[in-house]
């Protein structure tokens, strides 16, 4: 049996894990197999390149951020588009029968997943993995990657907290999430900011511009606000995407934090800075959550590949690993229920979500 | 009142809510979640992860209802979850974790209700109307009008593709010997040749997703009010789903739960427009649940229901049936081909369509 594995999009926390878990189950339960590590995600397998993992290269990666394959994102939409006499789509499954495949694992996120579900229509035996710091996978309670993120933006927005306390400030921590707020919303509550500001709930900047008042006027000094890149105002909301784009552009901005933070100053009057988490959130080691979620996908995933059940992706379901089809969560997103119980928890607690 | 219909099909679960009152019953509600039962399948038994995920589904299904404040629920299953060998476990996993009895329908009432719910087409000249599913083919001449004049096939999308499909689309020489075995079974069955139907109404899940896939490919502007197919541009959508480059990127867009059903779907409506000498196909939002829903109401189908009110299963929900028939909420698309109709036959009813529910659903 050959089997590939390749990582795609961007990395995340728990990557080498996954790779270090799927190789020693499938080397430990699966008789005569060659495993190959395909590099830089689906662009070395555009390209037909492999290489053979060994046992050892399995060892002493489970604590490493990043992904010993090389990782690169590969927009699904360029999938089927005629290149060069033929499509990547085209090039995948050349490559994929010429490697001698049986199966293939991709561990990635949403877009990796609407790929593999490509790959597997067209005949590739395909297995996908959970990766994404967005959590915003359908279909799977938790994604790897995640609680690692969790706990770089939480420790983040505890050390902000002590500057923004020292100086009577208000400040935005800007956390990763483009279409999903479940970075933010996690860390914001862990970290006990004061507004959690997330793309499925649109916010009004006079409502955020209240709380800082009000926590003034009750002698607290400073306001933390963990905002999400995807985040915007409900005067926002109807415009297309191009539109939002182009009116941020023109601000020099790319999301709507630094707007959003001089409304406050300006109508506040209290100093307010903008703290950009960024990459910090991706790279580094993986939480011991994150290292044994990991493992625990990878083998169940080696498992599924020894049964020879294809064209599914892992998951956490409750507290069990299980599986769903590929066809049933590809494109699909899972967002935060503006009415599910984490958000109904924090407006319990009186965080405010600037709706 | 507020009635609820779930329907477990191959692909998805599906669900309706309908408001009845006194004058009309209005439809409020319209969900889908998508479940490829294939996939859980273990030869021809659905595994325990299948039975989990669909029981985990119904019950996000039965919240949903619950908090819309849905007084009675059926749940009703045809061929997909009819021909599963292990079916009475799966219904028995149903029932003791959902508290949903399922209401298995054979496939004379399934094509009855799906007639039911589009009659307001049989005043359309020489109509036909088809439910291609998974594991079925239901075919009525829409100017008959008795539940035995409805034509139901043993056989449907999946079974096709395991018979002829080697990997997951199929090529145009399996698209030839799915032609060649359509025929014969059609033939066989005594159906009608070319020049029989003008129309075609095609109704179902499979039916609506492959009008999707020709919206997008035939580039009809999303604001188009009724859903038709031009028979032309049909056949070059067929051609594409069997050699294009872009066949799965346009499955994957717009269905990506049916891949193993739509080009088969394809092949299949093209077989039988030919057959016909179909010139306008119409697509149809209303299928089992609305025609399901109409018997229920209306007594002509005895189901077993939840009823969320006390929390146990029950026979007789309704004290009595609402006046009028039941009505769906027109929704842009819909009102015209739901006005054509009416406008060519007017709302006359004669003594044989009497015994037949009203303009349905």
């Amino acid at each position: 049996m050959k089997i590939g594995i390749l990582t795609s999009g961007g990395d995340c926390s728990g990557l080498n894990a996954v790779i270090r878990s799927i190789g020693l189950c499938i080397t430990e339960n699966i008789r005569n197999v060659e495993i190959r590590g395909i590099p830089d995600g689906y662009g070395g397998l555009i390209r037909g390149e492999s290489y053979r993992l060994q046992r050892k290269d399995f060892e002493g990666i489970l604590h490493l951020g990043g992904t010993i394959l090389g990782t690169s994102r590969q927009p699904f939409k360029q999938m089927t588009v005629v290149q060069d006499g033929g499509t990547r789509l085209e090039k995948m499954c050349e490559n994929y029968r010429k490697m001698g495949l049986d199966c293939l694992f991709t561990l990635g996120g949403a877009g990796t997943h609407k790929t593999a579900a490509l790959l597997c229509m067209e005949g590739c035996h395909v297995i996908g993995l959970p990766k994404t710091i967005d959590n915003d996978i359908y279909g799977t309670d938790v994604t790897f990657g995640f609680q690692s993120a969790v706990e770089v933006a939480t420790e983040s927005i505890d050390r902000i907290r002590t500057t923004a306390e020292s100086h009577g400030r208000t400040m935005l921590v800007e956390v990763m999430g483009n279409k999903a707020g479940w970075l933010t919303l996690h860390a914001g509550l862990a970290s006990g900011a004061d507004a959690i500001l997330l793309p499925e709930i649109p916010y009004e900047p006079e409502k955020i511009c209240r709380l800082v008042e009000q926590r003034q006027k009750k002698g607290r000094g400073c306001t933390i606000i963990a905002i999400a890149e995807g985040a915007l105002p409900k005067s926002e909301v109807k415009l297309k995407k191009e539109a939002r784009t182009f009116v941020r552009a023109d601000r020099g901005e790319s999301t709507g934090t630094q707007h959003l933070a001089e409304i406050l100053q300006q109508q506040t009057g209290v100093e307010t800075r903008v703290s950009v988490l960024g990459y910090l959130q991706r790279g580094g080691t993986p939480c011991a959550y994150d290292r044994l979620l990991s493992s625990r996908l990878g083998g169940y995933a080696a498992m599924l590949a020894k049964e020879g059940r294809f064209g599914v992706t892992a998951a956490v379901s409750g507290n069990r690993i299980t599986f769903n089809a590929l066809a049933d969560i590809a494109g699909k997103y899972k967002y935060v229920d503006p009415r599910g119980d984490l958000v109904r928890f924090g407006r319990d607690m009186g965080v405010c979500f600037g709706d | 009142m507020k009635i609820a219909v779930m329907d477990i099909s191959s692909s998805a679960l599906s669900l309706i809510v309908a408001e009845a009152g006194k004058r009309k019953t209005e439809i409020c509600l319209k969900e889908r979640v998508s479940l490829s039962l294939p996939h859980y399948l273990e030869g021809s038994r659905l595994s325990e992860r299948g039975i989990e995920k669909l029981v985990a589904e119904l019950c996000g299904l039965r919240e949903r209802c619950a908090g819309m404040g849905v007084d009675v629920g059926y749940l009703i299953a045809t061929a997909a979850l009819r021909n599963i060998g292990n079916s009475d476990d799966i219904r028995n996993a149903v029932l003791e974790r959902t508290g949903f009895e399922i209401n298995f329908i054979d496939g004379k009432t399934e094509a009855y209700c799906d007639f039911v719910a589009n009659r307001y087409y049989a005043s359309l000249p020489q109509a036909v109307l088809m439910d291609i599913g998974g594991k079925s083919l239901e075919i009525c001449d829409l100017s008959k009008k008795r539940k035995n004049d409805m034509l139901c096939f043993d056989f449907g999308l999946l079974d096709l593709h395991r018979k002829f499909v080697r990997k997951i689309l199929p090529g145009e020489e399996e698209a030839r010997d799915m032609r060649k075995f359509l025929k014969k079974r059609f033939d066989e069955a005594g159906l009608p040749g070319e020049d029989v139907f003008s129309t075609a109404v095609v109704v179902g899940a499979t039916g609506m997703a492959l009008y999707e896939i020709y919206a997008d490919f035939a580039d009809v502007p999303e604001e188009e009010d009724h859903r038709t197919i031009e028979y032309d541009v049909f056949k070059k959508l067929v051609k594409r789903l069997l050699t294009g480059d872009d066949r799965s990127r346009l499955i994957l867009k717009h269905a990506p739960e049916k891949l193993y059903l739509l080009v088969p779907a394809a092949i299949t409506m093209k077989t039988l427009f030919k057959r016909f000498g179909v010139e306008h196909v119409v697509v149809s939002e209303s299928g089992v649940k609305e025609g399901y829903l109409y018997l229920v109401l209306h007594g002509k189908e005895q189901g077993i229901c939840y009823d969320f009110r006390s929390g146990a299963l029950s026979e007789h929900p309704f004290d009595s049936a609402p006046e009028k028939p039941v009505r769906r909420r027109r929704t842009r698309r819909t009102a015209v081909a739901q006005q054509e109709p009416a406008s060519a036959e007017g709302e006359k009813e004669t003594a044989a369509e009497a015994e037949l529910p009203g303009n349905g659903a």
